[in-house]
C-alpha cells in the first residue's frame, strides 16, 4: 500500500486493525508451490523479493478479491467490530441497514452554528485531549473512544451526559451507528488552545479553541493505527503532534457544514 | 488428511482446503482459516529462526540442516537459509547434473541461466528447480544455447 503524505492521513494503510495475511501474493514468476506456504510466512506489504514495492495492488477487497487502489472505501464488520478493504462495487451493496457489513461514507461535516463549549466538554469529563465517540449498535449506546500509545482506549462516558450534550448540538445527533463518529479536538489541541502552544496552527475553532467533527469511524481506526507506530513518551511525542495536526488540518480543509435535515 | 513431506506439498494442500473451504462455506469462513494458517505458521517461523539464531555461523551444522530436503523447504519458506539465492541455484543446478550454467541474478532479481548443449534438461524442469532453491527471485530467463559450431556475434550475459 501507498503510503501516502501525512497531510491527507491517508485510509490505505490498514493501521492496526487489519486481518492479517491477506492481500500478499506470491512473488511473480515464483511457481514454485513452496511460495504457498511462503505467502503466510511474512507479514503483508513485505514483498519476498525484498524490493519495498509494497504496491496497492497487493490489497485486495475483503468481500470479493478484487484488486484496490489506494484511495477504496471501507466497510465496518459488525460482527467482528472491524474494518475491512472493500471495492466500489461491494461497497455500494452495503449502503443500507441491516446485515453484517455496512459501508463507512465518506462526508466529513463541521457545525459552526453550535460548537462545543469548554463548559461543555469538560461536563463529559474525558481525561485527554483528543476523543471519539461513535454508536455501537450491538451495545445500543454511545462509546467515548481515544488514542492512546496502545491503540484505541475505551473511556467511560456519563451517558447522560452525552444526551444533554447532544440535545443542543444536532451534529451529535446526526452520525450514522457504527460507521461514523464524532472527533473532537479539545481545548489544547486548536487553534484557540493554549497548553500546546497552539501547534495545530490556526483554523475555526469553537469558542474555546475546541474542533468537533462528524467524521468517517474509518479516520479513527487509522489514527489509532499511526499514533500507536509512532507513540513516543508520555504526551507521544513530536510525531504524534505532527499526525494530529495534519489530521486536523484536513479535517477543516474537507469538512462541509453540517445541516440538519428536520432541524 | 494426506501427509506433508515438505513445505512444497503442504503448501498445495493447504491452498486446496482453503479453497475448498471457500467454495463450500464462503469467503468468511476461508477468511478466518487463511488467519489460522498464518498464526501457525509465523509461530514455527518464529522458532525456526531462533534455532538459526542459536546456530550462528557453525557451518558443519547448517551443512547437516539443509542436507535435509524438509528442514531445508522450510527454511526457504522463512527466508531462513544460511545460503544466498545464488550460491542456492548453483547449487540446485549442479544437482539437477544436465551441464546448465547459471549467470548469475540481476538488479531486477531475475535469474539467467543458460541450458546446456543438447542435454535433456527442459526449460519447465530448469525453472522449476531454480524457484524451489530461491522462490525470492523475480523470475529466471534464459540465455539462447551456445551454437554448437559457429557463434558469429558474441552477445553479452544476460541480453535477450
Amino acid at each position: 500500500m501507498t503510503r501516502s503524505g501525512k497531510g491527507e492521513m491517508a485510509l490505505s494503510g490498514k493501521g492496526e486493525m487489519a486481518l492479517s495475511g491477506k492481500g500478499e501474493m506470491a512473488p511473480s514468476g515464483g511457481r514454485g508451490a513452496v511460495t504457498g506456504l511462503r505467502r503466510f510466512a511474512r507479514p503483508a506489504g513485505r514483498s519476498a523479493a525484498g524490493a519495498a514495492d509494497g504496491s496497492p495492488a497487493d490489497e485486495r477487497c475483503e468481500l470479493c478479491g478484487e484488486r484496490l487502489t489506494a484511495e477504496h472505501p471501507h466497510m465496518v464488520d459488525l460482527r467482528r467490530r472491524s474494518i475491512a478493504c472493500a471495492c466500489r462495487a461491494c461497497a455500494l451493496l452495503f449502503t443500507r441497514d441491516g446485515g453484517r457489513y455496512r459501508t463507512v461514507p465518506d462526508r466529513v461535516c463541521q457545525d459552526p452554528r453550535a460548537p462545543l463549549t469548554g463548559v461543555e466538554w469538560a461536563e463529559l469529563q474525558i481525561p485527554v485531549a483528543i476523543a471519539f465517540f461513535f454508536v455501537n449498535s450491538a451495545l445500543g449506546r454511545v462509546i467515548a473512544s481515544y488514542p492512546s500509545p496502545a491503540g484505541v482506549t475505551e473511556c467511560e462516558l456519563d451517558l447522560s451526559a452525552w444526551d444533554r450534550l447532544a440535545d443542543g448540538h444536532p451534529l451529535l445527533r446526526a452520525m450514522a451507528p457504527d460507521v461514523e463518529a464524532i472527533i473532537v479536538f479539545g481545548a489544547g489541541t486548536g487553534a484557540g488552545g493554549t497548553a500546546a502552544g497552539g501547534v495545530l496552527g490556526a483554523g475555526p475553532a469553537g469558542a474555546d479553541g475546541i474542533e468537533t467533527f462528524l467524521v468517517p469511524i474509518d479516520i479513527c481506526y487509522s489514527l489509532a493505527g499511526a499514533l500507536r507506530m509512532e507513540w513516543h513518551g508520555f504526551d507521544g511525542g513530536a510525531e504524534v503532534r505532527q499526525i494530529l495536526a495534519d489530521l486536523l488540518a484536513s479535517l477543516r480543509q474537507r469538512a462541509r457544514t453540517f445541516e440538519p435535515v428536520s432541524g | 488428511m494426506g501427509d506433508a513431506s515438505d513445505a512444497r506439498e503442504a503448501g498445495a494442500r493447504v491452498e486446496a482446503l482453503l479453497a475448498e473451504l471457500r467454495a463450500r462455506s464462503g469467503p468468511e469462513a476461508a477468511d478466518v482459516a487463511e488467519d489460522l494458517v498464518t498464526c501457525l505458521v509465523r509461530l514455527y517461523g518464529a522458532g525456526l529462526e531462533t534455532i538459526m539464531r542459536t546456530i550462528g555461523d557453525d557451518r558443519r551444522l547448517q551443512a547437516l540442516l539443509i542436507a535435509d530436503p524438509l528442514v531445508e523447504s522450510l527454511l526457504l519458506v522463512h527466508d531462513l537459509h544460511p545460503l544466498d539465492p545464488a550460491a542456492r541455484v548453483r547449487r540446485a543446478l549442479g544437482r539437477l547434473g544436465v551441464g546448465t550454467e547459471f549467470l548469475g541474478i540481476d538488479d531486477g532479481g531475475v535469474a539467467h541461466v543458460r541450458l546446456g548443449k543438447g542435454c535433456g534438461s527442459t526449460t519447465e524442469a530448469v525453472e522449476r528447480a531454480v524457484t524451489d532453491a530461491a522462490p525470492e527471485i523475480a523470475g529466471v530467463e534464459f540465455a539462447p544455447r551456445e551454437a554448437p559450431l559457429l557463434q558469429i556475434t558474441h552477445r553479452p550475459a544476460g541480453a535477450l
